[in-house]
C-alpha cells in the first residue's frame, strides 16, 4: 500500500471528523470532535472513556488492548449519559500510542436529531448519515402510504364481503321465494286437477249410482217374482198334464188351438225361458251391485275393503272396451290374485285409480293395434295382467301390466305431472295419473311406479298400506 | 415529480376549500387516481394539469396558485415527517437558504427521479439576500416566492420577495431579491 505523502492539517481534520474521539492507553480522552462535544451532556476531554461510553459492538469491554485487538471491527459506542450512539472505526497511532475513534452519530429515527439539536452543517459533507436520515424518512413515508392503502384495501374487502353477503342473502331470498312460488303453482295445479277430476269422477259416480239405484227397484220386481213365476208356471203345467191325462180326447176347439200354438213346444220352452230370465235377472242384479260398489258414494270415510271387488267392479264398467270389435281383438284379463286381507282405504278413490290405469292400459293396447294395422303387422294376443299380493305383512301390492305400446323415458319422466297427456287433443285430460298419484301417495301414504319401455308394454305397481295412520292427508 | 407534491396540492385544496372542490379539480384534470403515493414518481404533466384545473375551478391564476402552494409546501413537509430535516436546514432564514441547495442535492441522491432545482444564495447587503434559482422545469418561479414566504413564517421573519430576473422574460435564470427582518 502506498502511504499518502500528505495529511490533513488539524483544523481540516476536525471539519472532516466533527464527532471523533482520541484516547490514550490509559483510556483518557485527549481530543474530541467539536460537534460531539457540543451535543454530549458531559465534558469529554480529560475524562476516561469508560466513564462516558460503553461498547455495544464488538462485544468487548472498553480496554485499550482489547480495542486494539479488534482494530478492524465496526465499533458502536453508546453514551452512558444520553444513550447517543456513535458508529465508526478505530485507528491506532503507534508513534503516539493513541487511538482515534473516527465516528459519526448513528440515528435510526428523526426524533434523535431534533433531541440532539444537530444541523446539516454539523455533519461533514462526505458523511452519509444525513442521506441515511433522508432515506429513512422516505421509507417511513412510503410505509405510511402502504399502510393507508392496506387499510383502505382491508376496508374495501370488508365492504365487498358484506356486499357479497347481502347479495348472497338476496339471492337466497329470491331462490326461496321462487321455490315457494313454484310450490304454490304446483299445489295450485294439483288442486285444479283434483277439482276437475273429482268433479268428473263425482259426476260419473253419481250417474252410475243413479242408474244402479233406478235399475235396482225394477230388477228387484223381476228378480223377486221369478221364483213365484216359476212355481205358478210349474203348477199350471202340472194342471195341464193332469188335464191331458184325465181327458185324453179334448174338445176339438181345444185341440185345434193346442195344435195351432204347439202347446207341446211351449211347455218344453217355457221352462227354458224362465231359466233364461232367471239367469238374465241374476246378471242384472250383479251388474247393479257392481255399479254401486264402483261408485261407493255411500262410503265417504276410510274403511277396510276388498281390493279384488274394487278391481272387478272397475273391469265390469270397462267390460265393453275389452270386447272384440271390428278393428280390435278382445283383451284378455289375466287375474293373478293372492289372498288379500281387507285394505283400509277410500274405496271410491282407489277404484278411481284402477279405472285410470286400466283405461290407459286399454288405450295403449288399442293404440298399438291401430299402428300395427297401419303397418300391416300381424295381430298378437292382447292382455292385461292384474296381480295382487301382500308385501311384508304391511302393504298390498297391485300390479296392472299391459302388453301395449309402452312408453319412452321422456314420457315416463312426466307421467304423473298434471295435464301431461300423450293422447290426441280432446281425448285425454292429462289428469288421470296425476290424480292417481295424489290418491295413492298423498292420501294413502302409498307408492306408485311405472315400469315401461317402448314396445314393451307398461306395468303400474301400486302399493298401499294395509292400515292407515291418522296423520295422512284427508 | 414525486407524489409528495401532488399530495400536497390535494391537501392544500382540501384545507383551503373542501373535498368536493378537490374532486371537481381532479375530474376537470381527468385524473383517475384516488390516492397519490408520496414516494412514487408521477409525470410532470399530471401536476401541471392539476394546477391548471385548480386555477379554473377556484378562479385564481396559475401563478397565484403556485405561490400559495409554495407557502403551503413548507407547512406540509413539516407536518409530513420532514420537520426534523427542515430543522437541520438551519435556525434562521438566511442559514436555511444557504443550506437549501445541499438539501436538494441530498434529496436527489435518494430520489434519482427527483431532478431537483438548484439554489444559490448570496448576501448582497445586510438583511438582503439574492436567491438564484435554476430549474429544468418551467413556470415554477412563483412557487419559489411562496416558499420563501413560507420560510419567513417558519422562522418568524418578515420577508419581502421581489423577482429581479425572470427566465420567462429571457433571463438565463430566475433571481429573487429577499429582504428579511427577524420579528
Amino acid at each position: 500500500m502506498n502511504s499518502p505523502q500528505l495529511s490533513l492539517p488539524p483544523h481540516l481534520f476536525a471539519k472532516a471528523f466533527p464527532f471523533h474521539i482520541v484516547f490514550n492507553r490509559e483510556q483518557k480522552i485527549i481530543q474530541v470532535g467539536e460537534v460531539l462535544q457540543r451535543i454530549h451532556p458531559e465534558p469529554l476531554v480529560n475524562s476516561f472513556i469508560d466513564q462516558q461510553f460503553q461498547i455495544l459492538r464488538p462485544k468487548i469491554q472498553i480496554n485499550f488492548i482489547a480495542i486494539a485487538k479488534r482494530i478492524n471491527s465496526l465499533f458502536l459506542f453508546e453514551s452512558l449519559h444520553n444513550g447517543m450512539i456513535l458508529k465508526g472505526q478505530m485507528m491506532y497511532v503507534q508513534e503516539q500510542d493513541i487511538m482515534f475513534f473516527l465516528c459519526s452519530i448513528w440515528v435510526n429515527n428523526t426524533e434523535t436529531l431534533a433531541n440532539c439539536g444537530l444541523k446539516l452543517k454539523d455533519f461533514a459533507i462526505h458523511d452519509q448519515t444525513v442521506d441515511l436520515i433522508f432515506l429513512l424518512q422516505a421509507k417511513n413515508t412510503a410505509l405510511e402510504d402502504i399502510q393507508k392503502l392496506t387499510d383502505e384495501l382491508t376496508k374495501r374487502q370488508t365492504e365487498l364481503k358484506n356486499a357479497l353477503q347481502v347479495q348472497e342473502h338476496l339471492a337466497q331470498t329470491a331462490k326461496t321465494q321462487a321455490q315457494q312460488l313454484e310450490n304454490t303453482l304446483y299445489e295450485l295445479q294439483q288442486t285444479q286437477s283434483q277439482l276437475i277430476q273429482t268433479e268428473k269422477m263425482s259426476s260419473l259416480g253419481q250417474l252410475v249410482a243413479g242408474i244402479a239405484h233406478e235399475i235396482n227397484n225394477p230388477v228387484n220386481f223381476i228378480y223377486g217374482n221369478i221364483k213365484y213365476l216359476k212355481e205358478y208356471t210349474q203348477d199350471l203345467l202340472t194342471l195341464i198334464h193332469l188335464y191331458q191325462e184325465f181327458y185324453p180326447q179334448p174338445h176339438p176347439q181345444i185341440e185345434a188351438l193346442s195344435n195351432k200354438n204347439d202347446v207341446k213346444f211351449i211347455i218344453d220352452d217355457l221352462t227354458k225361458i224362465l231359466s233364461s230370465i232367471e239367469v238374465g235377472a241374476n246378471r242384472i242384479y250383479e251388474i247393479v251391485l257392481n255399479l254401486r260398489n264402483f261408485s261407493r258414494l255411500d262410503e265417504a270415510g276410510m274403511k277396510p275393503v276388498d281390493i279384488h271387488q274394487g278391481i272387478d267392479s272397475t273391469l265390469l264398467i270397462l267390460q265393453h272396451s275389452l270386447k272384440e270389435k271390428s278393428d280390435y281383438q278382445p283383451i284378455e284379463i289375466i287375474k293373478e290374485y293372492s289372498d288379500l286381507p281387507p285394505v283400509e282405504c277410500y274405496a271410491g278413490q282407489i277404484n278411481q285409480v284402477f279405472m285410470n290405469i286400466l283405461s290407459n292400459a286399454i288405450d295403449a293396447i288399442r293404440q298399438q293395434e291401430k299402428e300395427q294395422a297401419k303397418q300391416g303387422i300381424i295381430k298378437q294376443s292382447k292382455c292385461i295382467t292384474i296381480r295382487t299380493q301382500v308385501k311384508n305383512q304391511r302393504h298390498v301390492m297391485i300390479s296392472i301390466k299391459d302388453n301395449g305400446l309402452g312408453m319412452t323415458e321422456e314420457v315416463k319422466a312426466k307421467l304423473f305431472d298434471p295435464f301431461f297427456t300423450t293422447k290426441p287433443v280432446g281425448q285425454g285430460t292429462g289428469l288421470g295419473l296425476s290424480i292417481s298419484y295424489q290418491i295413492v301417495v298423498k292420501k294413502h301414504g302409498g307408492r306408485i311406479q311405472c315400469i315401461s319401455a317402448p314396445g314393451q308394454g307398461a306395468e303400474f305397481i301400486i302399493e298401499i298400506p294395509l292400515r292407515q295412520m291418522q296423520s295422512l292427508e284427508t | 415529480m414525486y407524489g409528495l407534491i401532488n399530495k400536497a396540492i390535494q391537501d392544500m385544496v382540501c384545507a383551503r376549500f373542501d373535498k368536493e372542490t378537490w374532486q371537481t379539480i381532479k375530474q376537470k384534470a381527468e385524473i383517475q387516481i384516488d390516492d397519490f403515493l408520496r414516494m412514487e414518481p408521477y409525470p410532470d404533466d399530471l401536476t401541471h394539469k392539476l394546477v391548471k384545473a385548480a386555477s379554473e375551478v377556484v378562479g385564481l391564476s396559475s401563478s397565484e396558485i403556485m405561490q400559495a402552494f409554495g407557502e403551503y409546501w413548507i407547512q406540509y413537509t413539516g407536518k409530513a415527517g420532514y420537520g426534523p430535516m427542515l430543522d437541520m436546514g438551519g435556525d434562521t432564514l438566511p442559514e436555511f437558504l444557504e443550506n437549501l441547495d445541499d438539501l436538494h442535492t441530498r434529496l436527489s441522491i435518494n430520489f434519482p427521479q427527483y431532478h431537483p432545482p438548484s439554489f444559490e444564495c448570496t448576501e448582497s447587503e445586510e438583511n438582503t439576500l439574492e436567491l438564484h434559482y435554476h430549474s429544468s422545469r418551467q413556470g415554477l418561479a412563483a412557487m419559489v416566492v411562496g416558499l420563501v414566504n413560507g420560510l419567513g413564517t417558519r422562522f418568524n421573519t418578515e420577508v419581502n420577495v421581489t423577482q429581479t430576473q425572470n427566465r420567462e422574460e429571457g433571463a438565463a435564470h430566475d433571481v429573487f431579491l429577499i429582504e428579511y427582518k427577524a420579528i
